[in-house]
């Protein structure tokens, strides 16, 4: 295709028709191309075609000495080896808007829905960011944040719009309850005030950072009603604004520290690994109702300090061990998910990683 | 099949006689016919004869797509039914009436993609941006689909310079604000691989 000085001129409704089909990473970076460019990326109109036409992207991002780093991941195949490699690509620069000269906000926890990322700060405070299209919106709380809190950034089907959840459990009171909070952005106030009782989520290190599926957000729980203690997938609907207790699949007992919970890349699926037995579960059908199914993937085993390779899979798993000894396992896929597993140990130095997928997804509807 | 033929007149003069399933793809020419206060000559004042000729060759392939055949009569409304559209086709599951079938409009479909890659691939990226201003005027609705994806995947590699010069548009940031939206966005380039281009 030849390249040639152009001399028609398209009229913005065209322009918001071609952008509608390029992928949200390569938007973010022709912001630059001018004022009224800067200003459609963050616009309603794009942003509503661009959800339905844009090539969807699955990245990796991971919180590093408190900034957001996209972290390339990626397997180059041998004859007789496949080296997996994962470096660090870019920043996400967020500024500080109480700071004079715009220093860069410390962050303490991120979460991934639909594009945005709802950080925790370090000095106790929450934001919803869009790093593709630079929105930020910083979320005032009811009673202040404390270190506790739990976070999640869901979306509500019946009224289109994202929400916040925020929940800690309440030390003062007998028996001990879970409190939550959810945050409306039409309303820009924290709507529902609930409590939730016989749950719990071990505080180590990144159980308490959920998973969002489908605007949903999951965790893996305990039951609180007395040992034995058991095991449950907890789920936040965002839709209904209440929490649903879903099965785990049982063939196999194990404790609450073999397993670990991700979500696929591309598909978005839930998927459930347990370490021992190196089992991999995929949730392949949740309801509305809350039944849900379980389908297994794979099953392979692994080695310290090696790779192993099953590429008589269909579809090839690989697991890495991030450093020797290390406590922490990631489990990376080609296009299909990314797993930590923590085992043991709840002050690991590893660093987390989260699938990003890029959006121009608006923060707050306009009515 | 209707025998009938209809003149289809360009801005420079030019003459195209084609069916008439053929020119009610050009949706306001459906419209013109439908309201039957025309004769068998239509003039098409906006697009040049380079241009409608190609348009009425990407009508003629695609004479039997069906998804042209919906009707609108606001811009307004247009651009909503195009994303309730969109977003229905993942979801459309039609009930297989035989294997055999299947296999052939798959089949058809692929060949059609491959004809339009083909059809995209001779033009220069001038002659694209002429073909979607006249198939946005004509509302023929694949072949404007069509152009936007070509222009899109043409740019979506690019930096904010070179875009300025295929778009025409002027730089208006100050310094100081194109420095700070690139601070903000300086991942996008790293993450593909892409060296920034020095400042002008």
């Amino acid at each position: 295709m030849m390249k040639k000085r152009n001399t028609v001129y398209l009229s913005e409704d065209l322009i918001v028709e071609i952008l509608s089909r390029v992928s949200a990473v390569s938007l973010a970076r022709l912001r630059t191309t001018s004022k009224r460019w800067n200003a459609l990326v963050k616009d309603e109109r794009l942003a509503k075609k661009h959800s339905a036409y844009a090539p969807r992207q699955s990245l990796v991002i991971t919180l590093i000495d408190s900034r957001v780093y996209l972290m390339n991941v990626s397997l180059q195949y041998g004859i007789e080896k496949v080296d997996l490699s994962a470096k660090l690509t870019g920043q996400f620069s967020l500024k500080d808007p109480l700071s004079n000269s715009l220093e860069e906000v410390d962050i303490r926890n991120v979460f991934h829905c639909d594009g945005l990322l709802l950080c925790s700060t370090k000095d106790n405070r929450l934001v919803v960011w869009n790093p593709c299209s630079g929105e930020t919106r910083w979320i005032q709380p009811r009673s202040s944040y404390k270190v506790s809190d739990i976070y999640a950034l869901g979306y509500d089907n019946t009224s289109s719009c994202h929400k916040i959840l925020r929940m800690d459990r309440s030390e003062d009171r007998i028996p001990i309850q879970t409190e939550y909070q959810v945050y409306d952005f039409t309303s820009k106030s924290w709507l529902v005030d609930g409590v939730a009782g016989g749950l719990f989520i071990p505080s180590i290190g990144t159980r308490r950072r959920g998973l969002s599926v489908k605007g949903n957000t999951y965790w893996l729980a305990l039951t609180e009603d007395g040992p034995p203690f058991d095991m449950f997938l907890l789920c936040f609907d965002f839709s209904t604004d209440g929490f649903r207790r879903l099965s785990l699949p049982t063939d196999t007992p194990c404790t609450y520290y073999d397993v670990s919970l991700s979500v696929t890349r591309e598909e978005q699926q839930l998927c459930m690994f347990k370490s021992h037995g190196s089992e991999l579960w995929i949730a392949t059908k949740m309801e509305s109702t809350g039944a849900i199914s379980w389908s297994k993937s794979h099953r392979f085993h692994f080695r310290i300090d090696e790779m192993t390779v099953l590429a008589d899979q269909e579809k090839p798993v690989f697991v890495y061990r991030f450093k020797p000894k290390s406590n922490m396992l990631h489990i990376v896929g080609e296009h299909i998910y990314i797993i930590q597993v923590d085992q043991h140990s709840a002050d690991s130095k590893c660093p987390y990683l989260l699938t990003y997928v890029p959006s121009l997804v608006q923060i707050q509807q306009s009515i | 099949m209707s025998s009938k033929k209809i003149v289809l007149t360009s801005s420079d003069g030019e003459s195209f006689k084609v069916e008439e399933v053929v020119a009610r793809k050009l949706q306001i020419v459906g419209h013109i016919i439908e309201d039957d206060c025309a004769t068998n000559k239509i003039p098409i004042p906006n697009v040049t004869g380079e241009i409608l000729a190609k348009v009425i060759e990407y009508c003629k392939k695609h004479v039997e797509d069906d998804d042209d055949v919906v009707e609108t009569h606001e811009s307004s409304t247009k651009g909503d039914k195009t994303v309730e559209e969109a977003k229905k086709k993942p979801d459309d599951v039609a009930v297989p009436e035989s294997t055999e079938g299947d296999d052939e409009a798959e089949d058809k479909k692929e060949k059609l993609n491959e004809w339009d890659a083909k059809f995209m691939k001779d033009f220069d990226i001038k002659t694209i941006f002429d073909i979607i201003l006249a198939a946005n005027y004509l509302n023929v609705q694949g072949l404007f689909d069509l152009c936007s994806k070509t222009i899109a995947d043409y740019i979506k590699d690019m930096t904010p310079e070179e875009v300025r010069e295929l778009f025409n548009i002027e730089n208006d940031f100050t310094p100081e604000e194109e420095e700070a939206i690139r601070n903000e966005n300086a991942w996008t380039f790293e993450q593909d691989g892409k060296q920034q281009v020095p400042k002008p």
